[in-house]
């Protein structure tokens, strides 16, 4: 090679094709496909499902997980939930009682000695719909996965109960089935909202605690209360960004 | 130009790989189920599997349909918020064969209790719903006596 070819011809062509870059970057086509890609999923896709849990409200009643384990035929035994109710009782020294007999499903006793409690609360609790799921980044053949419209789903009949994706859940929301011998979870009672039903613990809520909707409707009533009310959702820190958003809660609730 | 006994340890190294290829792509067209990798790394036919399963609630609207005086009861009544199932329990069947399954309805020894869940002091409550001490209203008797479910004002 002749040397008069080799440097400036190099710096040259890669100078031309920056400025070509840079003007591309520029054109519309370019900018419209960056927009697409930073947009939320619930922009791209509709509809796009989404959960609100509003613990000023609850009353602990427990009618919730009960409509739950019927809907969705869930163990009656004491520790198998897809959703489940805490009780919160701050004492005025500090300590904190959580408390969830039977999940909640008969009501919750009232707290002893109310005279020490410096606050109390309920908060129900399911699966947050994570938008980086850790049990489907676990899973190790595919059973578990996020659905188009948001909702991460069990494959039964793929499901090998190797239980790694109930150790993944930072939230509990996962548990072995006892006699399918598969990992099961809340689905967002994704048969009846598919059908534009309401989940069965929404349906059954009698204060409202619970709502559920489309992300994706920015008129509709999810996206009404999340923008009148601050909402968090649990464990931010982990980057599940999950899709259930909670108001009212206290710095205890983990 | 070699000779192809100069190679023949390349060829046999290769003819390994290409069989073992062979092979992995029959077990896997054999035992990859169909609809898997169709959307995601899943077996999309799951999705419309969970999606048809059955339904035991109705939803309120339904019970609207037919039940409408004590739709019109309840709608100006407090307890409004309250779809009918919260009390009545499952009613999926009934909204599908209205003759056969009968509405699970709480049953007479059981209502203090029912309505308790909700309406017993606790400090754990906000003050949305009223509540009660047990002991102190009517200790024993049922709410019904004095209190319309639909239309609960005393």
């Amino acid at each position: 090679m002749k040397r008069r070819t080799g440097r400036r011809a190099f710096l040259k062509h890669g100078a031309a094709i920056a400025v070509a870059w840079f003007y591309a970057s520029l054109s519309r086509r370019v900018e419209a496909a960056e927009a697409f890609f930073r947009e939320p999923p619930w922009r791209r896709k509709k509809p796009y499902y989404g959960f609100a849990v509003d613990a000023t409200k609850c009353i602990g009643c427990g009618l919730c997980v009960g409509a739950c384990k019927e809907e969705n035929q869930v163990p009656r035994q004491p520790f198998y939930f897809r959703t489940w109710v805490e009780q919160y009782v701050v004492r005025n020294s500090g300590k904190v009682e959580i408390s969830s007999p039977n999940g909640g499903m008969e009501g919750f006793a009232v707290p002893s000695d109310p005279d020490s409690a410096a606050k109390s609360y309920f908060v129900p609790k399911l699966c947050n719909a994570c938008e980086h799921p850790p049990c489907v980044q676990v899973c190790p053949v595919g059973a578990t996965f996020k659905t188009e419209d948001g909702v991460v789903l069990v494959d039964r009949e793929y499901c090998i109960g190797c239980r790694y994706c109930i150790q993944a859940c930072p939230y509990g929301a996962r548990f072995f089935h006892p006699s399918l011998k598969v990992a099961d979870k809340c689905t967002l009672c994704y048969h009846r909202i598919v059908k534009g039903l309401r989940p069965a613990c929404v349906e059954v809520c009698p204060t409202g605690a619970r709502l559920f909707g489309d992300l994706g409707d920015l008129k509709g009533s999810l996206n009404e209360f999340l923008g009148k009310n601050a909402v968090q959702v649990l464990k931010p820190h982990l980057g599940t960004e999950p899709k259930v958003f909670y108001k009212g809660l206290g710095r205890e609730v983990r | 130009m070699r000779s192809l006994g100069d190679i023949r340890h390349l060829l046999r190294a290769f003819g390994i790989a290409a069989v073992a290829l062979a092979a992995f792509g029959i077990l896997r067209a054999r035992f990859v189920p169909e609809s898997f990798g169709d959307v995601g790394h899943y077996r999309h036919d799951s999705v419309s599997e969970i999606a048809n399963a059955p339904s035991r609630f109705g939803g309120q609207e339904a019970c609207f349909n037919c039940h409408e005086e004590k739709a019109a009861a309840k709608r100006s009544s407090s307890h409004r918020g309250i779809r009918c199932e919260a009390c009545h329990g499952p009613q999926g069947a009934h909204v599908a064969d209205p003759g056969s399954p009968r509405p699970k309805r709480v049953r007479e020894g059981e209502m203090r209790r029912f309505c308790l869940l909700c309406h017993s002091r606790s400090i754990s409550r906000p003050q949305v719903p009223r509540q009660i001490e047990d002991e102190e209203h009517n200790p024993g008797a049922s709410c019904v006596l004095c209190h319309d479910p639909h239309r609960p004002k005393p």
